[in-house]
């Protein structure tokens, strides 16, 4: 598959870009791209064209005369199906450059999924698929989920159950005084305002 | 007397995972029916709590769920204690779990045999504090009163509504 050279690389000069994975890992096979590594030759054949040295310097620089894939961005790419670049390829299906941001994202989507195959193409025992852990913030990390769910659940429970006894317990004619007497000064107070209202429309 | 707790949870719990899957039928008993309002209501208040332990236990049990269900349950009552509280949370928990995996494409059977795990605990080893706390028929009781308004708001509801009336009564009377 193309993708084998993933490796970023300027071809026309010294400074060679090999793009890094996470961490600074470079990817498996692109330091030693048969493609790239032709960048020492005499002439250089591209997209068909053959161009002595002395182009080479403007070469880098056109785009008429650009092969690889150079996007507005100025960031190079192999994968020239998607992304564009000079008119004179004729593999290219772009319309319209995409922005830089956008071909970062498809870069790394494509990295991503090459990385992926790579893992999947690779002989070595393969980490059997788990299931996505979402670990809640509230969740101690040196803690056994079994017993996080256990403690949780436990502290719903007694939540309920301790409404539950706050409304066994203070039911009315079960010795809470206090509010029997609290609702009786209530009535009162209604009872004198009811009163005095009904004298205020008798007077008038 | 223990075979028949035990199959009385086993029935109430096959009818709460059966109504979390969405299965409509009436409810066996008042316990069963007291059961489907009060976890729900729990989960309703905790959802999000609730799917965030579900996606949590899920991702952790392994094929073996009632297993690992059995961990959960003896790790609640690592206290030493029990309440309808615990038992009602349980009911929340597992139905959830339930409803996902059976959304997942997970057979009844797999359900049924969480229910099986809970009949076990509750109606096995914890028979003794459920006999202690009659039984299923405690639990109706306990959402009878669980469930019922509160007296004391219900009380301050009607003395504002009073208030307002009286208030808009004699509103009226001054303007006229």
């Amino acid at each position: 598959m193309s993708h084998s050279h993933r490796g970023q690389k300027r071809v026309n000069g010294p400074t060679t870009l090999i793009e890094r994975g996470e961490g600074g890992e470079s990817l498996p096979g692109t330091g030693a791209d048969p493609q790239t590594s032709r960048s020492g030759e005499g002439d250089q054949k591209r997209g068909g064209f053959t161009m002595p040295h002395s182009l080479l310097g403007y070469q880098s620089r056109s785009p008429v005369f650009r092969t690889l894939p150079r996007t507005s961005s100025g960031y190079f790419s192999f994968d020239s199906d998607s992304l564009p670049s000079s008119p004179l390829m004729t593999h290219n299906k772009a319309t319209q450059t995409p922005s830089p941001s956008s071909q970062v994202i498809t870069h790394a989507r494509r990295r991503i999924s090459h990385v992926h195959q790579n893992s999947q193409d690779n002989d070595m025992p393969q980490v059997p698929p788990r299931p996505f852990r979402p670990r809640s913030l509230s969740m101690p990390a040196d803690m056994r989920p079994e017993l996080w769910v256990a403690q949780e659940l436990r502290r719903i429970g007694d939540e309920l159950n301790g409404l539950y006894l706050h409304r066994a317990l203070g039911r009315p004619g079960r010795g809470d005084v206090q509010r029997g007497r609290g609702e009786a000064a209530i009535l009162l107070w209604l009872n004198m305002w009811v009163r005095r209202l009904l004298q205020f429309v008798w007077r008038r | 007397m223990s075979c028949w707790l035990r199959k009385e949870t086993l029935s109430l719990a096959e009818d709460y995972l059966d109504f979390c899957m969405g299965i409509q039928r009436t409810p066996p008993s008042e316990a069963a029916r007291a059961m489907r309002l009060l976890a729900k209501e729990m989960e309703k208040q905790n959802q999000t709590k609730f799917c965030s332990l579900a996606q949590t236990f899920l991702s952790s049990c392994g094929p073996e769920k009632s297993a690992s269900l059995r961990m959960v349950m003896e790790e609640m009552v690592g206290d030493g204690k029990l309440n309808w509280g615990r038992v009602v949370s349980l009911f929340a928990f597992i139905g959830v779990l339930v409803s996902d995996l059976y959304s997942r494409g997970e057979s009844r059977d797999c359900c049924r045999r969480l229910a099986e795990t809970i009949a076990d605990f509750l109606g096995g080893e914890k028979q003794v504090w459920l006999m202690e706390n009659n039984g299923w028929e405690g639990f109706s009781k306990f959402s009878r009163c669980a469930t019922e308004v509160d007296p004391e708001s219900s009380m301050r509801r009607a003395l504002f509504a009073a208030a307002s009336v009286g208030i808009a009564g004699l509103t009226f009377l001054l303007v006229r």
